[in-house]
């Protein structure tokens, strides 16, 4: 038996396992049944082992040149550098679907590890929801959409990967996304297993709190590394688009950052059940649906959708999973009641709630901007376009109330504030933003609306700052520590809150990036003759000559280009196209992005002409920098948010603190 | 850093605009008809760069941006656009989402309730109380899991 028929036989039984790990699962949690249960875990470990073994045996067949699948064949070749091979994996359909129900597999079998016996009353349903999940996605391998198809006569070699495709960011994105999209499945399957368990306390969030955290630091490191991607390869100076890929993989992030901001507020004081329910299962459909748009093609126009073989049976899982949640949500209804009433407008708990509506607002506003040319084909027959600066419009004045509230909420206490707190807290932010402000239109920036964008922006980030140093002081106050062993402490204490103050920041920095660059960016398209130059900003680009070169699979045509910068600086940078074998009419762009003091000179090749003149279109980027230095900003904070702590085993009040509290113990 | 502030003044959009910076940005509001879903200033294809010539020369000849989109939308239809107008069938496209935000803002300020009366003054929270209290949470929170396990 090859590597590829175990592969496929592994997806039948892997179907089969999880078939009857979902039956174990729920009867044994109806019944209560230890060793049901049990075999409902098992069943699951069994089935994540099954998909890893799948998932080996594609790999290998890559990695051995198996030209007799027709996957492999499809998108490698024998002169594909070693490591696209593995990328290849995941660059097609079958192959992605199968690392998404991989990685749900194995993120199935932690989260069922680490709540087996936390959650007993509820492991059984989700067990049994992520089971049907996976359920639904071994059917499209074993039988619809299958990797392991064999060719009638294998081939001598592939086709190769497409050209576009050969960069550092197709080893990181995907999978990355990918990921993102299929670990939002868990925290939805334990919010439905709540929901069937009847289950009224959200300790059950409190616990599987980090699962959402998860899923919801994958989508958004997947969605900064796409846009990176788009930098810096497809050349045409920006990095977010609005496209309807784009939509569908920033929609479930936005639900989802709502939904663990809005799940804060349920712990607390128990409120918002019934929207957080409804916010996960939005959530989920979402990511279901951005994994099939990405993996499908279907959102181009109406028409396309049944051109795609998954198209139907992907419909059919969606509906499912709408009508089943929203069945277990009615059904249950009586049981999510609002546990205390909203005291006052002033209050964490409405910030959060003004959170959600914006969030959701421009998860709505992006997904009827994608939807709209379809309804308007649709409807009068004539296909609009919503392209980005409709967006821009729309999305922009709501991002704009998000950047504003993320200085407002951290500030605000929980059920209602007092004019001396509100006074207290927010004097000193409001007056860094104000300094801040006045101090960037003295040195000339007066575009009012980017303006008002980098004030919110300074007036958040002096947020986090005051909320460090105010929880810092404190600590030296109450315990006498130095301040860098307080601030380590006072970290290390509330993790959750002073992590996600640092996303926050990283949120800061990524607003300020994008926020300059849009505003900010210079364009030019020159042609120059050899010798000839261009001036964009402070740079002064020369053409010093066009080469022709070969490299293995291709050859590149190279354009020599001085800048020099006003201060006298200069360096010479290589703008190119990329000819493949196999791919002539598509060649690959190599953008020249030189960056200095945070700016970006981007430089492309767009045209050349046999006497060595070159078209090129410069443009210059301010800013962009900050979006991935926050990026790892984010993705920091979240891991301080997520680092486990260690059961502290509880001591007696310390003097200062029982003097603190004026308590005699 | 300060020389990049700097460079901000000539970027700035308050001062006159350059014809390229104008015809980059008339280019980003109109559909290159050839390509998936790229705009006129970003597209690299043939018509897209001859499109882009065209909006230049038309600048230079003194036409404003209306007669130039307009004269785009004559010949490849109303899709050139990618924005939808705000006019007809399209206004919808606009409305919506205004429209839901505000209904969403009402539905907010209803659910908190705006007209409460003012409830007696909370005393101002120390922050170190704050993080002693979430500390005491968590304890908790963590003794109760190590007796459920």
């Amino acid at each position: 038996m090859s590597g590829a028929d175990l592969g496929a036989a592994a997806l039948v039984a892997g179907l089969a396992m999880a078939l009857s790990a979902m039956a174990a699962g729920i009867v044994g949690a109806r019944n209560h049944n230890t060793r049901l249960l049990a075999a409902a875990r098992n069943g699951a470990y069994v089935v994540a082992a099954l998909l890893c073994l799948a998932s080996l045996t594609l790999i290998v067949a890559f990695l051995t040149h198996d030209y007799s699948l027709r996957y492999v064949a499809e998108r490698s070749s024998r002169s594909m550098p070693q490591y696209y091979v593995v990328a290849a994996f995941y660059s097609g359909q079958q192959g992605s679907l199968l690392y998404w129900a991989t990685a749900l597999g194995i993120l199935s079998t932690l989260a069922i590890r680490t709540t087996y016996h936390r959650l007993h009353d509820l492991i059984g349903y989700a067990i049994a929801v992520l089971m049907s999940i996976l359920a639904f996605f071994l059917l499209m391998l074993a039988f619809v959409s299958t990797p392991f198809e064999r060719l009638p006569i294998p081939l001598s070699d592939g086709r190769g990967l497409n050209p576009l495709l050969y960069d550092s960011g197709m080893l990181f994105h995907p999978p990355m996304l990918l990921l993102g999209y299929a670990s939002v499945a868990v925290p939805y399957a334990f919010a439905i297993a709540a929901l069937i368990a009847g289950r009224e306390d959200a300790d059950w969030m409190r616990i599987t709190r980090r699962f959402a955290l998860f899923a919801w630091a994958f989508l958004g490191i997947g969605n900064l590394l796409g846009a990176w991607w788009a930098y810096h390869v497809l050349g045409w100076g920006g990095y977010w688009g609005w496209d309807p890929v784009e939509n569908s993989a920033i929609m479930p992030w936005l639900a989802l950052t709502a939904y663990i901001h809005s799940v804060m507020v349920q712990q607390r004081r128990g409120m918002l059940k019934v929207w957080n329910m409804g916010l996960i299962i939005t959530t989920f459909c979402l990511a279901v649906q951005g994994t099939f748009i990405v993996r499908s093609g279907v959102i181009s126009s109406v028409h396309s959708f049944a051109q795609s073989a998954i198209g139907p049976y992907f419909f059919a899982f969606l509906a499912t999973v709408v009508i089943a949640s929203v069945t277990a949500l009615v059904y249950r209804l009586p049981v999510l009641r609002r546990e205390q009433p909203f005291e006052s407008v002033v209050s964490r708990e409405s910030g959060f709630l003004l959170n959600n509506v914006l969030l959701v607002g421009i998860a709505f506003a992006t997904y009827w901007g994608t939807i709209f040319p379809i309804l308007s084909e649709a409807i009068r027959g004539v296909k609009a376009t919503v392209g980005a600066p409709f967006y821009q419009q729309v999305n922009g004045p709501l991002l704009l109330g998000l950047l504003v509230l993320m200085g407002i909420g951290p500030l605000l206490p929980w059920r209602r504030a007092s004019h001396e707190h509100l006074r207290r807290s927010f004097v000193t932010p409001l007056a860094i933003a104000g300094v801040g402000t006045l101090l960037l239109a003295i040195l000339g920036l007066r575009a009012p609306a980017a303006l008002l964008a980098l004030a919110a922006s300074i007036f958040a980030a002096a947020t986090v700052g005051w909320e460090y140093y105010r929880g810092v002081r404190a600590r030296m106050r109450s315990t006498g520590e130095a301040a860098p062993l307080a601030f380590v402490r006072l970290v290390s204490r509330a993790r959750s809150r002073y992590g996600g103050y640092l996303v926050h920041l990283g949120v800061v920095l990524i607003a300020v990036g994008v926020i300059c660059s849009s505003s900010f960016q210079l364009a030019r398209e020159a042609t120059l003759a050899p010798g000839g130059s261009m001036t964009i900003g402070r740079y002064t680009l020369a053409n010093q000559g066009l080469e022709e070169g070969r490299m293995p699979g291709g050859r590149t045509v190279t354009a020599r280009v001085l800048v020099t910068e006003s201060n006298g600086a200069s360096r010479v940078v290589t703008p190119a196209k990329v000819f493949y074998e196999n791919f002539n009419d598509q060649p690959a762009t190599h953008v020249a992005i030189e960056t200095d003091d945070l700016e970006d000179l981007y430089l492309v090749l767009a045209g050349w002409a046999d006497d060595g003149s070159i078209s090129l279109a410069a443009f210059v980027n301010p800013m962009v920098s900050l979006i991935w230095l926050g990026g790892l900003v984010l993705l920091l904070g979240t891991g301080v948010t997520l680092w486990p702590e260690r059961v502290a085993v509880p001591q007696p009040l310390a003097a200062p603190r029982r003097q603190l509290l004026g308590v005699e113990v | 850093m300060i020389g990049v502030l700097g460079g901000f003044v000539f970027a700035s959009p308050g001062r006159a605009q350059s014809v390229d910076d104008e015809a980059h940005r008339i280019g980003q509001t109109l559909q290159c008809p050839v390509c998936e879903g790229q705009s006129v200033a970003e597209s690299h294809s043939q018509l897209a760069t001859q499109m882009r010539t065209v909006i230049r020369e038309k600048l230079t000849a003194g036409e404003n941006e209306r007669q130039i989109t307009q004269y785009f939308v004559d010949r490849y239809g109303e899709s050139v656009l990618r924005m939808p107008p705000r006019s007809g069938f399209t206004a919808i496209a606009w409305i919506v989402p205004y429209l839901a935000v505000a209904l969403a803002v009402f539905f907010l300020v209803r659910t908190v309730g705006w007209r409460k009366r003012t409830p007696p003054p909370v005393a101002p929270s120390d922050p170190a109380l704050d993080t002693y209290l979430e500390e005491v949470d968590r304890s908790y929170d963590q003794v109760r899991d190590e007796a459920l396990r």
